[in-house]
């Protein structure tokens, strides 16, 4: 019996196993191909809905249901039905929970409708109703509207959709409610003595800070939409009678022909750039309502984008991002040698640590002789060569910079104290560094800060290092060449046209009168002119002669 | 040149002050002391005189054919042939004079900053940067030219009057001892320092915006290079006086090696000048090396300059290599200044007078 068993039973099981493994093999695969229908079911049912594909209808039900599509059943988006006294004819109310102000729903638009005290006629239809529904609600904006996209649009920024039974028009109510931090002082732009308000998240509120400084009807503000999937929307904004439209037109068609699902963090001064590829800022952003008004009066473009408590501003060109508002405040002799020094500085912000690179490793002799032996001997016992001293240091700064902006405030001021120890102190008492490579790091920090643009600061911490670079290899021709090469890449970037060294280099005796906002602040009385570079149509200022 | 580039006379005097002052103030004293000893300095203002002749000569020209640039109306005057001919001499004349500075410029480097890298290198560093500055045409190139003029010139000007705080008044004695001969000998010395300005006319004279502002922008410029000459030699003279002038290679150099400001930061103004003067030098050599690839560009009617820049860049490398040592160098820099000359002073007027007679012949026809 086992001799016939054996055999038998080794054969099969061999053969269960095999077949086990294959079943085994088949569920796991039959899991897979489960898990991708399921994938795919749900990909099917929540395809992306567009809103041209339906159409409005008489019946309300229908409406609904597309609308219900359109909004991707989500849980936020509140639908209320409700039937309409005395004639009880079905309506609905759509809008987004938390974007809609409620108490204008509850008061003037659910309360009205459903109210029997005015008299309406029992046998109205729905014609009357219609016609009759702007008397009947007492909310501050109606608009009537057959497209869906355009409705879908207004309740995405928290407006409320009305939808009556019978009628194929939707009524869109400004509703809208969206809770915003309050105006504040600017974080990255203050101010001595200038205005302490700075634009924030809301485009509405910021068109508001823009209009109650400039109360003239010239004031155009053109609202658009960019970003396929966020629709976010924008506002070019001009001074018409003082731009020249042909920078209305080129930034109207660069938004146009953005095609990106949104602009990533809002970021539409990179894409409508002109030199992405350069690290000089050739638009210009801006916190403040002040600057902004102030560049418009000059005749420059203004983008203000709904999220971003920055605005842009163009054409800008280098002088631009040394202006402050300081400077407007001041007296002019004041202002203009501030104006100076921080171009002195951003000189020396970016070529100091280069310099010192190149006189310690090539020319000892350019510098007095106690000061050459003041270097050497603090020099002494230290490691590394000056370039690689110098990176070490720089390294050290940059680290801090990037800690400093990340970390919470909490903890920022710890990470200065460790910073500056380490810095300061630390790595002179061991020898990795001389003391005076400490007041050239100090003093490169010192004057990055001074830079009044932070795109502008930044650009300038990214061309250090290959001037740092050039100085270690050919010394003072090796930094001279490296900054050629920089005014080589200055003198061939444009902004929406206009050279990036537009006033600073005039390109006739006609043109000298741009001067006096550049290198110089001129006092108010003498700036009669607006920037000639921008080609404004209305040249004049002021007129000197009143 | 393209039609919408236009140039404003204040650009064209930039222009031709950045190009003309660029190498000669190492040399020129050299030159000068040479010739005109203890005088030195009078040939610099008197050469000055003969340039704006030459200046004047080639505006006139210019004017006669207020639509093109000196290569196409080379070629409407003397015709196809004759004008290529022309044309070439032209170019050739140019890329010799930006080897030939560029040559001076670099062993200066050489000698007094870098003096462990080989030549080749210095002068690559210094040249193929202009391939990037060509890359959007001549406006860029103006915009870089103006831009490092103001402040490069500012400093360079502050440099050279501290000479002053140096010189010995005895080293400008005697004045005309050997008569006025040796001073008349000196102005064809002078020629190359000044040259740039009557190329630079005929070519970008149909560009200018408001091209009778011209005689007063063009005497501008030379004045003010002048002014600049005039104040190098000057100095030099006063502190080497002329018989260290002329021996020394870099005279100008050396001079200012020997100025000493005691008590202040600066206490030796030789290495500043010459950080500065490497701006100065680049603004003139990628005003050269431009519109000698502007004319190439012209001459076979191409599309971008660029790519001629990158072409003509490494022949130039080639020409800075070529002289072995600095009597090769002088060799060449009299040949160079004779061709100007030839150029300035015979050819230009007899292409004046040619254009001027078949002016009056097609007006009598």
């Amino acid at each position: 019996m086992n001799k016939k068993i054996k055999p038998w039973s080794q054969a099969h099981s061999a053969k269960t196993f095999a077949t086990l493994r294959n079943l085994q093999s088949t569920i796991h695969h039959a899991k897979d191909i489960e898990q991708d229908i399921r994938i795919l079911a749900r990909q099917l049912k929540e395809q992306t809905v567009t809103t041209q594909i339906y159409q409005l209808d008489k019946n309300i039900e229908t409406n609904l249901r597309h609308l219900q599509k359109v909004f991707s059943d989500g849980d936020d988006v509140i639908i209320r039905r409700l039937l309409v006294s005395p004639a009880r004819q079905k309506a609905a109310l759509i809008y987004i929970e938390d974007m809609a102000d409620q108490a204008v729903i509850n008061n003037h638009i659910i309360a009205k409708l459903t109210c029997s005290c005015f008299g309406v006629d029992n046998n109205r239809n729905s014609d009357n109703l219609a016609g009759s529904i702007t008397n009947i609600l007492t909310a501050g904006s109606l608009t009537e509207t057959m497209e869906i996209q355009q409705a879908v649009q207004r309740v995405l920024l928290g407006d409320t959709l009305l939808l009556l039974d019978g009628v194929p028009t939707l009524y869109i109510i400004a509703t809208r409610n969206v809770k915003l931090r309050s105006v504040s002082p600017p974080d990255t732009e203050p101010t001595v003595t200038g205005p302490r308000d700075s634009f924030i998240e809301d485009l509405r509120t910021n068109i508001t800070l823009v209009r109650r400084r400039v109360n003239n009807p010239n004031l155009v503000i053109k609202k658009s939409v960019v970003g396929q999937r966020s629709h976010t929307e924008i506002a070019v904004t001009y001074l018409k009678g003082v731009v020249n439209y042909k920078y209305v037109c080129e930034v109207e068609r660069r938004l146009n022909n953005l095609q990106i699902d949104m602009p990533e963090n809002l970021a539409i001064q990179n894409l409508i750039a002109d030199h992405p590829h350069s690290p000089f800022p050739t638009t210009q952003q801006t916190e403040r309502p002040d600057r902004f008004v102030s560049a418009l009066l000059k005749g420059r473009v203004g983008i203000i984008i709904d999220g971003m408590p920055f605005a842009v501003l163009v054409p800008t060109v280098l002088s631009d991002l040394f202006k402050a508002t300081d400077d407007y405040q001041e007296k002019w002799m004041t202002a203009t040698a501030i104006r100076l020094l921080r171009y002195i500085v951003a000189f020396f912000a970016l070529s100091i640590p280069a310099m010192y690179i190149a006189i310690t490793a090539f020319h000892p002799a350019m510098i007095p002789t106690p000061l050459a032996l003041a270097i050497g001997i603090s020099r002494e016992g230290v490691p590394f060569p000056s370039f690689l001293e110098a990176l070490i240091m720089i390294s050290f700064l940059e680290i801090m910079h990037e800690a400093g902006i990340r970390l919470p405030r909490t903890v920022g001021q710890a990470v200065s104290i460790v910073g500056g120890l380490v810095i300061g102190d630390a790595t002179v008492r061991a020898g990795l560094v001389s003391s005076p490579l400490v007041i050239i790091t100090s003093f490169t920090a010192i004057a990055t800060f001074s830079i009044p643009d932070y795109r502008l600061a930044l650009a300038i911490r990214l061309l250090r290092m290959p001037l740092m670079a050039a100085a270690a290899s050919f010394g003072m021709y090796g930094l001279m060449i490296a900054l050629l090469i920089i005014f080589i890449h200055l003198s061939n970037l444009e902004s929406f046209g206009e050279p990036y060294l537009a006033p600073l280099i005039p390109q006739s005796l006609l043109r000298l009168d741009d001067l006096k906002d550049t290198y110089i602040v001129a006092p108010t009385s003498v700036r009669t002119v607006r920037p000639t570079y921008l080609e404004p149509e209305d040249l004049t200022r002021q007129d000197p002669t009143k | 040149m393209n039609p919408s580039t236009r140039i404003t006379p204040l650009q064209f005097l930039v222009l031709t002050i950045s190009i003309t002052f660029g190498t000669s103030i190492l040399t020129l004293p050299r030159k000068l002391a040479k010739i005109a000893g203890e005088n030195m300095w009078m040939p610099v203002l008197l050469g000055a005189f003969v340039i704006y002749f030459s200046f004047r000569i080639s505006l006139q020209l210019a004017a006669l054919f207020p639509n093109y640039t000196s290569v196409a109306y080379h070629r409407l005057l003397l015709g196809n042939f004759g004008g290529t001919l022309l044309n070439i001499y032209l170019l050739t004349l140019m890329v010799l004079v930006t080897a030939l500075f560029l040559r001076l410029f670099v062993t200066a480097i050489k000698i007094y900053l870098l003096d462990l890298t080989p030549l080749i290198v210095v002068t690559s560093l210094l040249t193929l940067p202009v391939i990037y500055a060509a890359q959007y045409g001549l406006i860029p190139v103006l915009r870089l030219v103006q831009f490092i003029i103001l402040p490069a010139y500012s400093l360079f000007l502050a440099l050279i009057l501290l000479g002053f705080l140096s010189v010995k008044t005895t080293n400008y004695q005697p004045v005309l001892a050997e008569g006025i001969k040796p001073v008349l000998l000196g102005i064809p010395s002078t020629w190359m320092s000044y040259s740039g300005i009557e190329l630079l006319i005929g070519f970008l004279y149909s560009s200018i915006t408001r091209p009778k502002a011209l005689v007063k922008f063009g005497l501008a410029a030379i004045v003010i290079i002048a002014g600049l000459y005039l104040l190098i030699s000057l100095i030099t003279l006063g502190i080497l006086g002329a018989k260290n002038t002329m021996h020394i290679l870099v005279p100008t150099i050396m001079a200012y090696r020997s100025v000493e400001i005691p008590d202040t930061f600066v206490e030796r103004l030789d290495g500043y000048l010459m950080v500065i003067w490497i701006a100065i030098c680049f603004d003139a050599q990628i005003g050269w090396i431009y519109f000698s690839s502007a004319i190439i560009k012209q001459m076979f009617d191409v599309e971008y300059v660029r790519p001629i820049v990158a072409l003509l860049i490494p022949i130039i490398i080639y020409l800075v290599m070529l002289p072995p040592n600095i009597q090769a160098i002088d060799k060449l820099s009299s040949l160079v200044n004779l061709a100007g000359i030839v150029w300035g002073l015979i050819i230009l007027p007899l292409l004046l007078i040619l254009a001027l007679w078949k002016r009056k012949r097609n007006d009598e026809c």
